[in-house]
């Protein structure tokens, strides 16, 4: 662990640190992990000079899983233990099986979610995420020689709140600390902004292995405002790629290929799609058990054959316009992001849709990760002087179940976030002390026709005659667009306890307990890694208060309060210091409550001097 | 709610953004202000913030957004202005003509006619966009010329039908 740096009391805060922050793509068939050096944005390679990590894991009966391309190349011997696509299934449940393309793995279904039967054991798709993310990590690691601070982890913006969340727990199931989840096209915008400097509206159309999202931004002024977005989290490269594999079955009309054959199809549907972005032609070639196939391909077929898939890109967009209250002619640039928009047809109907040539000077592969890192950088604190805003939206609206099944929105989606909404709820029966709220995402009035998130149950409510008690909920959905849920009774002013059965998710208890199987029988650094991360929160208040209290002490505290504060302050670094953990977290608790306060009038006094045109320091 | 939040009259978004309480408001201003205010509290600028000072960052910016969206469209403004006004609208419940009414069911109609049919939406759209307008300009002189709040009550309720209509073209234009 690195040494702490004190600055002695009444100096200024600590010396800079550079903390070290990566931005991850977790992609569908590869993921990248990139960071600021030296002022720019960089993919950080393997040992063998690699930049993609293809997002597969193989899993084996008594070895550690490998991951990326030694994992691709068990793919086809062992297809059963050889996760691909895993991104395909975060966050969805037993039922969405059924719409899913056929894959070789066999499921069994634990807690209402899917877990994918290994030689290793069963995984859901959260864990086999969070290998991937390790393999990450550690070459971040590795490449930067230190320990991370922490990561932006980039989602589809189309992304529901079970996908999000599912992919948080990856990460903390991978040991990464979590700054941010961050929407794939806006970090695309912030790499192509940033190196182009231009202002105006955009549209980011990004077409990944699995997902296509679309979205609007405006660049003004340091601010990157995302005014709409909307899109098709089950539609990608791989649909292509399936279109190809059935062609190929039908062409040489193949009875029922094995996994193992069907998995070469893919690799070779993958291979001749590649091809044809480059040229008119290829052949589509593949070893089968029965012998060798060899069919010629023109990229005029291949484009009769997928001209659906890329006419299913054009409602979203004509959507994400609507609710952005914009004509076509409004958008300044188009942006084309994700390995699929590599594909000239794509380009062509994007080119055609918007009536102006798109934008694709960035490596497609590459910008999300290297957007992603560029926010890392600025949100673990390696400011630049000119840093800049950045304003996302949720994509799907949140409601909750009525009566007759019917869903009653609660916030719209594109509402800029985060957004809080409150809405009150009474009581049925007599003496009734609890009650139950379902609360989906979609845009359909049926609940049964939205994604079921979660059941809350409120308990504790204050025994009244029925319609007496008056229960205020407040939805608030974060930044990262994840929702959370608090309650009140507005009468007694008692609060209710909420109880959230998340319906595909995972509870605290299960991330605890896989993160105790995940680090072999070792409990010991499952204990380490919590002190770890109190005693990072505990270095963040202490610094937090310390340059607080240099900046506006004098003038929003009275003595008494800053001697009291600074006494505090001094016991909790005395604490950070020995190391003692119980220490450390009553001292943490008491300067905590004492300065509360104290954070409310400087917030208080940041905004009045900001609308007034003046900075705090000028008081 | 917290202290702080009580301080900065979180139930006034004109105050919240420096603004002069008035129904014609030109939007680069708010545009501006929305942004100063975001660039002091949203949770991105405290990331490396105690937890504390993370959650009121969660509110403040929850706050600036509601805010914004509130005084952004005019029917939401409006209505704003009144309750700081101490105009109730559900109690003074004005009552609308029956020409109004009648009008309402043609617009329906023609909007159920339209269904499908991209170009006959759009033609729909306009004309209810103009008679939007026509009403906020009336809601400029109700409101800030004449400050006859029980008479702008009436053309509020009536750009909550107009609203609502929207919003039905809305997703009408989804499904063409």
């Amino acid at each position: 662990m690195a040494l702490l740096q004190i600055a002695e009391p009444g100096l200024s805060a600590a010396p800079h640190r550079h903390r070290l922050a990566v931005g991850i793509d977790l992609g569908t068939t590869h993921s990248l992990v990139a960071t600021v050096r030296n002022g720019s944005s960089e993919v950080l390679a393997d040992l063998a000079g690699r930049h993609l990590l293809p997002s597969i894991v193989h899993y084996r009966a008594d070895a550690p899983p490998e991951v990326g391309d030694v994992a691709r190349a068990a793919a086809a011997a062992d297809p059963k233990n050889v996760v691909v696509s895993v991104k395909r299934l975060m966050g969805r449940g037993a039922d969405d099986l059924a719409k899913l393309a056929p894959t070789p793995y066999a499921y069994g279904v634990g807690a209402g979610q899917i877990q994918i039967e290994t030689a290793a054991g069963p995984k859901t798709p959260v864990e086999v995420s969070a290998d991937i993310l390790k393999t990450l990590r550690e070459r971040a690691e590795a490449s930067l020689g230190g320990e991370l601070t922490g990561a932006i982890i980039t989602v589809p913006a189309y992304f529901d709140d079970a996908q999000r969340q599912a992919t948080k727990d990856a990460a903390r199931l991978a040991g990464i600390e979590v700054l941010r989840l961050l929407n794939e096209p806006t970090a695309a915008a912030i790499a192509y902004g940033l190196d182009n400097g231009s202002e105006g509206i955009y549209a980011v159309y990004d077409l990944g292995g699995g997902t296509f999202d679309l979205s609007i931004l405006r660049l003004e002024r340091g601010v990157f405002e995302v005014l709409a977005t909307s899109g098709d989290s089950a539609l990608g490269g791989d649909d292509f790629d399936e279109c190809l594999v059935r062609w190929a079955i039908e062409t040489a009309a193949l009875q029922t290929p094995s996994d193992t054959e069907l998995r070469r199809l893919h690799t070779a549907a993958r291979r001749a799609k590649e091809a044809l972005s480059g040229w008119p032609e290829t052949r589509f070639q593949v070893e089968l058990d029965t012998g060798a196939l060899d069919l010629p391909l023109t990229r005029e077929t291949f484009e009769a054959l997928t001209v659906e898939l890329v006419q299913r890109t054009l409602a979203p967009i004509k959507r994400a316009l609507r609710d952005a209250k914009l004509k076509v002619g409004a958008i300044d640039g188009v942006v084309m992001v994700g390995g699929a928009t590599r594909m000239p047809c794509v380009q062509r109907a994007a080119s055609a849709f918007f009536g102006k040539p798109v934008l694709c000077n960035l490596d497609p592969d590459q910008v999300v990760a290297l957007g992603a890192a560029i926010q890392a950088n600025v949100l673990v604190g390696n400011r630049s002087a000119d840093d800049w805003l950045l304003l996302d939206v949720i994509p799907l609206s949140l409601g909750l179940e009525t009566m007759g099944g019917l869903v009653e929105k609660i916030v719209p989606r594109n509402s800029t976030l985060p957004v809080a909404r409150a809405q009150d709820f009474t009581t049925f029966k007599d003496g009734q002390t609890a009650m139950s709220i379902h609360v989906v995402q979609g845009e359909r009035e049926l609940v049964a026709e939205c994604r079921s998130l979660a059941h809350f149950e409120l308990r504790g409510i204050p025994p009244l005659a029925a319609g007496a008690a008056r229960i205020r909920v407040t939805f608030q959905v974060d930044a990262d667009g994840l929702l959370s849920v608090s309650a009140r009774e507005q009468s007694s002013g008692v609060e209710a306890t909420v109880a959230v059965k998340p319906s595909y998710g995972l509870t605290d208890e299960e991330i605890a307990r896989m993160l105790k199987e995940s680090i072999a029988n070792a409990e010991a650094d499952a204990a380490a890694r919590m002190r770890r991360e109190e005693t990072v929160e505990a270095e963040r208040l202490s610094e937090a208060t310390e340059a607080a209290l240099d900046a506006d002490g004098a003038i929003l505290l009275d003595e008494e309060e800053r001697a009291r504060i600074r006494g505090a302050l001094g016991n909790l670094r005395a604490a950070i210091v020995a190391g003692d953990i119980d220490a450390l977290r009553r001292s943490s608790g008491a300067l905590n409550a004492l300065s509360q306060d104290y954070a409310s009038r400087r917030m208080d006094a940041a905004i009045q001097t900001a609308l007034a045109g003046r900075r705090l320091a000028e008081l | 709610m917290n202290a702080a939040l009580q301080a900065v009259q979180p139930g006034n978004y004109y105050a919240l953004f420096g603004l002069r309480p008035a129904f014609a408001l030109d939007p680069a201003d708010l545009d501006r202000s929305f942004r100063k205010l975001q660039r002091e509290v949203h949770p991105d600028q405290f990331t490396d913030k105690p937890a504390a000072e993370r959650r009121q960052a969660l509110e403040w910016a929850s706050l600036a957004n509601e805010a914004y969206r509130t005084l952004k469209s005019p029917v939401e403004r409006a209505r704003h202005l009144m309750a700081l006004n101490a105009v109730d609208l559900e109690r003074a419940a004005p009552k609308l003509s029956p020409a109004f009414l009648m009008e309402q069911m043609e617009r329906r109609e023609a909007l159920e006619a339209a269904l499908g049919d991209a170009d006959a939406l759009e033609k729909t759209e306009t004309a209810l966009d103009a008679t939007m307008d026509q009403l906020h300009g009336r809601l400029i002189v109700l409101l800030d010329q004449q400050r006859n709040f029980a008479g702008a009550c009436e053309i509020v309720l009536r750009l909550q039908f107009y609203e609502r209509l929207r919003a039905e073209l809305d997703r009408a234009f989804e499904l063409v």
